[in-house]
């Protein structure tokens, strides 16, 4: 079978996953999903980019596999903070929900703390990804039930 | 020329107050939420993402209550809204071959691994209209089935190895991606430009090109390879981390036309592709797309341009219809002295004209009176 | 992967939006009304030795799609990872190619035709240049000059400590230029002043 063309994604260390699957889960979170990082976040935040819209051109590839081209964009809201302990946190979040883009960006830094890791899976993560795997499941199982096999009916003149 | 006019402040603001008044329509009935939009219709939500060429299905909703459901005007503000916003970079091309799919079909492979899903579809309805929906009552849930998780690779990957069907352009990550919202279109332009201007073009122009192209102007003997709908993840490489950051998902709805291609000094006979790629669903957006995309390629697959839907200016200077509106538009916007300034030329064409007309006549009279005297 | 931010780094806009707009907004008057002194709120938390007003700038200014140019002064650890972070603007460098750029004094501008004076079809593909100087102002003790061009009715005085005393010389060969040439923003203490290509400068 061919294979794709599409480029291997750059190899990443765990700790880069672990990370980059934290922040999928955020980006697909509703905001309310997210608020029990205020408190663990607790004072002395900084916000070292205040929570800001702006655009992402979204690529697609001619052919799907092919040379890039600009689809059109896509509204991104962005912000990065840093906790009084000094660890910093990044989101990036499709949308225009700043509430949401600082949870996340909140969320990025706290995970920076190991200790803490078991609550957020246990208050925030786990809820959610349990709630976004049952939505996706369910998409699939409607989409599942309208899969068609079309058969090529004999034609009668030999 | 343009030539500013002042004055009509007030009768301007009354004009947009009635516009509003006119908006929320029979007071007696409740006002639309954009909510209700963007959950009740989702495919003028879908086409006013893609001709304002920005996906935000929140801010499309709203533009289409704000422009009483015109949808060009709709996209026309969303179009506006994103110049105010500042680009944070590009996405990673999104993979459509990862795409979790809400409906894939093929016209020309009843075999697929990962079989064949309707989706959501219009197809094969009896395009009856549904009176039971001006009643009340809620809708049944959508039956559902059990799920596997096979891979549904792309028609055409699964193609590719025989020969027959032309392979992707090849992909180098450096080479830069030519953004018409940046550098004018200059012509010929490059597959990665025609590919944007399509994609953000009107769908109602689109289609009538490939139909054109369908009805023998320009044929290219298309066959659907494929068309797949569903939500794909989005990445950014954001420099601040140095990896790849997922954003979130979008929809996307993919055509991958398979053409006919007879063959050429250079190239063996194969088939040839065209390929359409939309915002949500829309489907016949990107059906047209690829059709249109399919016959821009005309020149470098060694063939004639003989018809407009392989004319690359005609094509892509005509496709956006927020300039073509505002051209078109403009023309309701006072043009007083241009008009007074053409109606002095007319006038003195025909006093020319009449001048001209009698001094013949006149000479006409004297040749015939010459020749009742002879 | 580069290593994690520097846990020093430094806050930009407190208000992205509006602080970006009021910051344009004295740039964009200032171009418009040649040697008029417009005043802005500076970015005091600026790492140094970037200025508080062309850090300012700089950040209202410049996005990932307009190459930045900075002396060798200005290029440091802390001041490249602040601007990449608030601006995202790739570093050029080559002078010619870069859209904006920071020169902190006036020992550092070195020739002007090093940067990029746009063509005859795109002339505002030049390089906007933010100079830092020393303050505007009769009692500054700086070089007095009289401006003329479009923007100004008739002439306008202005005195600028910290700007070279031979700019004058240095700006008039532009002239000939136009539509090509290049526009310069002298950042004081709390102001900016322009001096866009079509600005003729005599030293008084």
């Amino acid at each position: 079978m061919p294979t794709r063309a599409v480029p291997p994604r750059p190899a990443a260390d765990p700790a880069t996953d672990a990370r980059r699957a934290v922040m999928a889960l955020a980006a697909a979170a509703r905001v309310d999903e997210l608020a029990p990082v205020e408190a663990l976040a607790g004072p002395g935040v900084t916000d070292l980019r205040v929570p800001e819209i702006g655009l992402v051109m979204v690529r697609g590839r001619a052919g799907g596999s092919g040379r890039p081209f600009n689809l059109g964009e896509a509204t991104v809201t962005r912000a990065a903070v840093r906790l009084a302990a000094g660890e910093t946190g990044f989101a990036h979040v499709l949308g225009r929900d700043r509430l949401k883009a600082r949870r996340a960006a909140l969320l990025d830094a706290l995970w920076a703390r190991e200790a803490l890791r078991p609550t957020l899976e246990a208050e925030i993560l786990a809820p959610l990804a349990a709630r976004l795997d049952a939505a996706r499941r369910a998409e699939a199982e409607k989409a599942a039930a309208t899969r068609v096999d079309f058969f090529t009916l004999v034609r009668g003149d030999d | 020329m343009y030539v500013a006019v002042k004055g009509g402040e007030a009768a301007i603001d009354n004009a947009h107050a009635w516009l509003a008044d006119r908006r929320r329509g029979d007071r007696a009935v409740a006002e639309i939420a954009p909510d209700q939009i963007r959950e009740q219709l989702t495919l003028a939500v879908d086409r006013v993402m893609n001709e304002g060429s920005l996906y935000d299905r929140d801010l499309a909703a709203l533009a289409i209550k704000q422009s009483r459901g015109d949808l060009i005007e709709a996209a026309f503000l969303v179009r506006a809204y994103r110049t105010t916003l500042p680009r944070f970079g590009a996405t990673e091309p999104l993979d459509t071959g990862a795409m979790a799919v809400a409906r894939r079909i093929s016209a020309t492979y009843k075999d697929l691994p990962g079989g064949q899903i309707l989706g959501p579809t219009f197809d094969y309805t009896h395009r009856l209209i549904d009176f039971a929906l001006a009643a009340d009552g809620e809708p049944p849930r959508a039956p559902t089935a059990p799920a596997d998780a096979a891979a549904m690779p792309r028609v055409t990957d699964l193609l590719a190895g025989e020969g027959l069907l032309e392979a992707d352009s090849p992909y180098d990550p450096e080479a830069p991606v030519g953004d018409l919202t940046r550098e004018p279109v200059t012509y010929p332009a490059a597959r990665d430009l025609r590919l944007q201007q399509l994609a953000r073009g009107d769908e109602g122009f689109l289609l009538a090109l490939a139909y054109s192209s369908q009805r023998g102007f320009g044929s290219t003997h298309p066959f659907a390879g494929e068309i797949r709908m569903g939500e794909v993840e989005l990445e950014f490489d954001c420099a601040d981390l140095g990896f790849a950051v997922p954003l979130g998902s979008i929809t996307v709805t993919e055509c991958q036309m398979v053409n006919q291609f007879a063959g050429s000094a250079d190239a063996a006979p194969a088939f040839t592709r065209g390929y359409g790629l939309a915002f949500g669903h829309a489907e016949r957006k990107v059906m047209a797309m690829a059709l249109v995309d399919r016959a821009l390629r005309t020149q470098e697959l060694g063939g004639e341009v003989v018809a407009p839907v392989q004319d690359q200016e005609f094509v892509l200077s005509h496709a956006d219809n927020i300039q073509a509106t505002g051209f078109v538009e403009h023309l309701k916007l006072p043009h007083y002295v241009d008009f007074q300034a053409e109606l002095g030329l007319v006038r003195k064409l025909r006093a020319e004209w009449t001048a001209r007309r009698e001094a013949r006549d006149a000479a006409a009279d004297t040749l015939a009176d010459r020749e009742a005297a002879e | 992967m580069p290593a994690p931010l520097a846990a020093t780094l430094r806050p930009g806009f407190a208000d992205p939006v509006f602080d970006a707009q009021a910051a344009f907004r004295a740039a964009m008057s200032a171009l418009a009304e040649p040697g008029t002194i417009r005043s802005l709120a500076g970015l005091d938390h600026a790492p140094a030795p970037l200025g508080s007003i062309a850090a300012a700038l700089i950040l209202a200014l410049a996005d990932y799609e307009t190459p930045l140019w900075r002396d060798a002064l200005l290029a440091t650890p802390e001041i490249d990872a602040w601007l990449r972070f608030h601006t995202g603007a790739p570093f050029s460098d080559a002078p010619d190619a870069a859209a904006f750029a920071l020169v902190s004094g006036a020992e550092a501008l070195g020739d002007l035709d090093r940067f990029s004076h746009g063509s005859d079809l795109a002339p505002e593909a030049s390089t906007t240049v933010i100079l830092t100087v020393a303050g505007f102002g009769a009692d500054t003790g700086g070089v007095a000059f009289r401006l003329a061009g479009p923007g100004i009715d008739g002439t306008r005085d202005v005195t600028i400590a910290g700007a070279p005393v031979d700019l004058a010389e240095r700006r008039a060969a532009d002239l000939a230029l136009y539509p090509r040439g290049l526009d310069l923003l002298l950042a004081g203490p709390n102001a900016v002043l322009g001096l866009p290509r079509t600005t003729r400068i005599e030293r008084i």
